[in-house]
This record gives structure tokens, sequence and C-alpha cells, in this order.
């Protein structure tokens, strides 16, 4: 390496680059020392917790991110795989948006292989239930089922149709 | 071994979804002239590459000819077998791809070991990111919602059958117009643990940041020495798209790594052989347009500016291909022909598709645009996200003097290519949702050559210029 020559504009980058660097260098190290230092909470755990466990801790953030019930998703989820079978699709109905549907995005892909549809959101004014399996979010909708379709499962919101 | 059982996969399983592609990668880097002497630093990085590449093609055939799950990963162990030995086989008449004598920036022993202590404390954040987010199951955003949940249903059907169909048809699986590369390596990692995992096949995906970690220190390194490389991996690792990006398995590192790659490539282009540019380029393009859609956006924009600057040098006159150069396209060919012929037989529509006509609409859409700009202005100013962009964007402008760099003169007008189709995705699209959830994730996709760059001209800006001529003009790529 060897020095070149400069005017005053490229000697004023030059120490903004180095000042930058600095800068940089330092914050971006206090930061990843931070993360470090959260080694002996992260490592054992990753190392040690079971399956299910990951499955219990991940559901419950989420509920309580949601400021739903502790075990509100667990229960919902472990009455799709008790009474659905795989491959079918549950039918949301009691949304009044489609774009409401976005909070049973974390249950689609835990209740795989089966499908949940927002075909129904919202739902037709004249619809009756028809032999398919429904999540029904809407208690002011009971009425319409009952007698017509069998109560499979419910929680604090939502009742399992079929 | 229990803490990988812990984690879905048993250890046949894990050898298995690891050891194939790494083999596979190795061999595919030997036949291309690249051994570990090449950049014993980047090495690693470019055989993730490659053998993410590689599995994601053997995946690909396995669900076009419907061979079992349960039969994917002997049969594609003996396959990476046989590509080894052949690489061994044909490997020793390929020159090696070396840097010549003084072509690298060097560093004193301090600024080495400082480079290579960085390196390691980097390295060790990102895995563990990736154990810290192990500890919770894939269940939310794009992950879940549709990189993970594709390789679900591919999984299950073993192919692209009646339920991947209807899927695509009622939006079950939204964006299914993405290219498939994160959902066949989630597949991969499906078929050697012999069932669906909530955990584990985010590990192949959250690779590719340990991989562009290797890949980028390697490469600014090499233009700017040793001390400022540190920096700037260290600026690279801290940043907070890039630490959601170890944590999640998107595309996004995936891009990242690719456009790094080829932006690199091209750099080395002058002193390594055309078998090995020819080579890692068509590897780098490949994953480019396999990860996501970004990625066939930017080669556009980068074949663009290229051709600008090879019109400006040369005029109209381009060169016969040779069959190195077509035999470097077939890959990324393929790869566009088969995620086109996957959206047309599926009727399939993103929700981000982009049409020259809109570029139209966007002065009738002036209000998202400044919504836009103002985003883009407050990732300027925002302390803990303008370190990279702010730097680049203030180098491009103040910055004239650039003989160091010339080989990557394409990347600011690269960058400014993007920032503006960015610009024009979001305004044209659900621009506030875009905005929260898409913009900063997407523009981060260019950090890692935005660092190439500034590593490229940092020499020069401190006012130490290359005592060796470090590149030729122009790169050689045909």
């Amino acid at each position: 390496l060897s020095p070149t020559s400069r005017g005053a504009l490229g000697k004023t980058i030059a120490a903004s680059f180095v000042l930058w660097l600095t800068w940089g260098g330092l914050v971006s190290l206090a930061s990843l020392g931070k993360e470090v230092a959260s080694a002996p909470r992260v490592w054992p755990a990753a190392l040690t917790r079971s399956p299910d466990e990951r499955w219990e801790a991940t559901l419950e953030r989420q509920d309580k991110k949601e400021g739903r019930a502790p075990g509100y998703l667990t229960a919902l989820l472990r009455a799709i795989a008790e009474h659905v079978p795989e491959h079918e699709t549950i039918f949301v109905i009691g949304l009044r948006e489609r774009r409401a549907m976005r909070f049973l995005l974390p249950v689609q892909p835990l209740a795989f292989p089966r499908q949940l549809s927002g075909k129904l959101v919202p739902l037709p004014a004249n619809w009756q239930p028809a032999g398919e399996c429904y999540l029904c979010l809407d208690p002011a909708l009971r009425p319409r089922l009952e007698g017509r379709a069998r109560l499979l499962a419910s929680g604090s919101d939502w009742t399992l149709w079929r | 071994l229990d803490a990988l059982a812990l984690m879905e996969l048993t250890l046949t399983g894990f050898l298995f979804a690891f050891g194939v592609p790494l083999v596979l990668g190795v061999a595919i880097l030997r036949l291309i002239g690249i051994a570990r002497r090449t950049d014993r630093v980047a090495y690693f990085g470019w055989a993730y590459l490659g053998g993410a590449i590689g599995i994601a093609a053997l995946e690909s055939l396995r669900l076009l000819v419907g061979i079992r799950a349960e039969h994917a990963p002997v049969a594609w162990s003996v396959v990476a077998l046989g590509v080894g030995g052949f690489a061994l086989w044909r490997g020793r008449d390929v020159p090696v791809a070396q840097e010549p004598a003084g072509d690298r920036v060097a560093g004193g022993r301090f600024a080495q070991l400082l480079f290579r202590g960085v390196l390691a404390l980097t390295l060790v954040v990102a895995f563990q990111r990736i154990l810290e987010t192990s500890l919770e199951i894939v269940f939310e955003g794009d992950e879940a919602a549709f990189w993970s949940y594709r390789a679900k249903l591919l999984f299950d059907e073993g192919g692209f059958g009646p339920r991947y169909a209807r899927a695509v048809a009622d939006e079950t699986l939204p964006n299914p117009t993405y290219p498939l590369l994160s959902p066949l390596l989630q597949l991969w990692v499906f078929d050697c643990a012999g069932a669906i995992t909530h955990v584990a096949n985010r590990f192949p995906v959250q690779l590719a940041t340990l991989a562009l970690l290797l890949c980028a220190a390697a490469a600014y390194r090499r233009l700017c020495g040793p001390a400022i490389a540190a920096v700037l991996i260290l600026l690279l690792a801290s940043w907070m798209p890039f630490r959601t990006s170890c944590k999640q398995a998107n595309g996004e590192a995936l891009i990242a790594l690719c456009a790094l790659v080829a932006a690199d490539v091209v750099a080395r282009a002058g002193v390594w052989p055309r078998r090995t540019v020819l080579g890692l380029l068509s590897l780098s393009v490949t994953g480019l347009l396999w990860s996501k859609r970004e990625g066939q956006m930017l080669l556009l924009i980068a074949l663009a500016v290229l051709w600008v600057q090879h019109w400006r040098a040369r005029g109209f006159a381009l060169s016969r291909p040779s069959r190195g150069v077509a035999l470097a396209c077939l890959a990324p060919v393929l790869v566009l022909f088969g995620t086109w012929l996957h959206n047309r037989m599926f009727r399939a529509h993103g929700s981000h598709e982009f049409e020259l006509a809109a570029l139209g609409r966007i002065w009738e859409r002036r209000d998202e645009l400044r919504h836009v700009l103002t985003a883009l202005l407050d990732v300027g100013f925002d302390a803990k996200m303008c370190a990279i962009p702010g730097a680049f964007a203030l180098l491009v402008l103040l910055h004239r003097r650039r003989s160091g760099a010339r080989a990557l003169d394409f990347l600011p007008w690269v960058t400014l290519g993007f920032v503006l189709a960015l610009i024009a995705a979001m305004v044209r699209g659900d621009t506030q949702g875009l905005l929260i959830t898409a913009f900063t994730r997407v523009l981060s996709q260019g950090l890692p050559w935005m660092c190439l760059w500034i590593a490229a001209v940092a020499p020069e800006v401190l006012g130490r210029a290359r005592t060796a001529p470090q590149e030729p003009s122009e790169p050689r790529l045909s």
C-alpha cells in the first residue's frame, strides 16, 4: 500500500469515513456483545427443551401477544386434531372481513394437513350449513347452526361444528 | 445426540440432511475449480450455495418423477457420493482458482487477529440466533404462511398434485408464484426426518446467514484488508434485518448471499480461471432466481446496467457467447422456465406482480409515493438503520475517484435501480401494509453488496492505493 495525494474534500471524506467505521464498529460490537451475554440462557434451553415444550412455549407466547387466555390456541388445535380428519377443509365463519382471517394464520400451518378456508368470510346472508366442518367465531351464529350441525368442541369464543 | 432428537432429527437424519448437501457443494466447487486454498474463509459459504442448489435440484426431480420421501435420503446420498467421486476423478484436471500474490490487501498481525476474532464473534452470534429461534416452532409470519406451508403441502402429497393445486386456487397458500428454493430445502429436512418437522426445517435456510457472513468477510477482506473488513461484517451482523434473517426461514438471506457472491465473482473475474468465474456466477444467479421474486428484478436491473456499460465502452457489438457461457446460463434458464411453467400450470397469481404498465399509475398514487419516500428517509436518518445505506449513498455522491472499484462500477447503478423498483412496487401495492412488512426487509437484501462496494473504495478513500494492480479495467466474463 502506498499513500496517494488528496485534496481538502478527500481528507474530509477520509476523516468522516474513519469516524463512521469507528462509531459503527463500536456500536455494533456493543450490540453483539449484549446478545452474547444472553448465551447462558439460550444455549442450555435450546439444547435441552423437548419438542412438546417448544410447541407449548410458542403457543403460550402467541396467546399472550394476542391478549387471549393461556391455552386458547392449544385447546383450539387439540380440538381440530381430535375432531377433524386429515385433509379436510374447515370453513371459518363469523368474521366480517377476510382480513380478519389474519388472526387465524398461526392455526393454519399447525393444523396441517387440515386446511382452513376463508371462503365463507363474509358469510352470505342466506347461508345454511351443508355437512362440512365449520369453525364459528361469532356466538350470534349459534342458532343457525344448532339443529343443522353437530357441536364437536368449544372454547372461550369459538365453536367447532359439523 | 439428545439435542438432535429434541430438534426432531435422529443422528442419521441429521447426517443425511446436512452431509449430503455438503458433499454435493464441495464436489460442485471442485468441478468448477474451487478448492479450500482458493479462499479459506469463503469456501464453506460457497459450498453451502452449491449444496443448497444441488439438493434443491434433486428434490425437484423427486417431486417430478415421484420418488417417495423415504427413499430420497438414500437415493440422494448415492448421487452425492457419485458426484463427489466424479469430482475427485475429473477435478484433478481442473485448475484451482487462486489469487495472485499481492492481489489481496494485506494487513498487519493485529488486523488479522481482529478480523478472525470479529468473524468468529459474528458467526457465534448468528448461530446463537438460530438456536434461540429453535425454542419456538415455525408458526407465524411468511416463514409459516407460505415458505414452510408450501414444503408441507409438497411433502404431504409427494408432488404437485390436486391438493397442492387446490391450495393455490383457493388462496390458502399465499404468494404461490414465489420460486421454490426455500420450500425445497425444507422439504429435504422433512424427507430426512421422515415427517413434517416444526423446528429443524428452518436450519437449512437459516444457514444461509452463516454462509453470507463467510462470503462477505472473504470478499471485503480481499478488497480493503482485514481491519476494515472486520468493521464491515460487524455492521452487517448487527443490522436488524440481518438479525431477522438469522431467525426466520424466509428468502432474504438467500437473495443477499447470491447477490453478494455474484458481485464478488465479477470483482474476481480478472484473476480467476474462466471456468471458475462462469461456474460460481451460474450458481449464484441460479440461487438468486430461485430464492425470491426480487431476484428476477435484481438480475434484470444488473443486466441492463452491465449492458449500458458495455454499450458505452464498446458500442452495440456483442461477441457470440461461447459454449461455457451457454452452459453457465443453463441452470438459471431452467429455474426461470420451471417457475414460469409452475405459475402457468397452476394459474398462480402473486400479490406483488409487477408490470411495466403500473409505472404509469405511480403519479395517480402520489400520496402513496410520498409515504414510501418518507419511509426511505426514515431509514436514512434512523441511527440504527442508516449506517450502511447512508455511508454508501454519501460515498457514491462524494467520492469520485474510484479506480480501485472499477470492476464494481455497476453496483451503485444496480442499487439505484433496485431502490427505484422497490419504490414502484411499494407504491402500486398495499403501500401501508408493504411499508410495515416488507420495505426494510427487502432493502436489506442490498446491504452486503453495498458493503462490498464500500470495501472496494475504502483503500482510496483512506488515501491508500494498491501497489499491485487488483483488477483489470473490465471483468472478463465472455
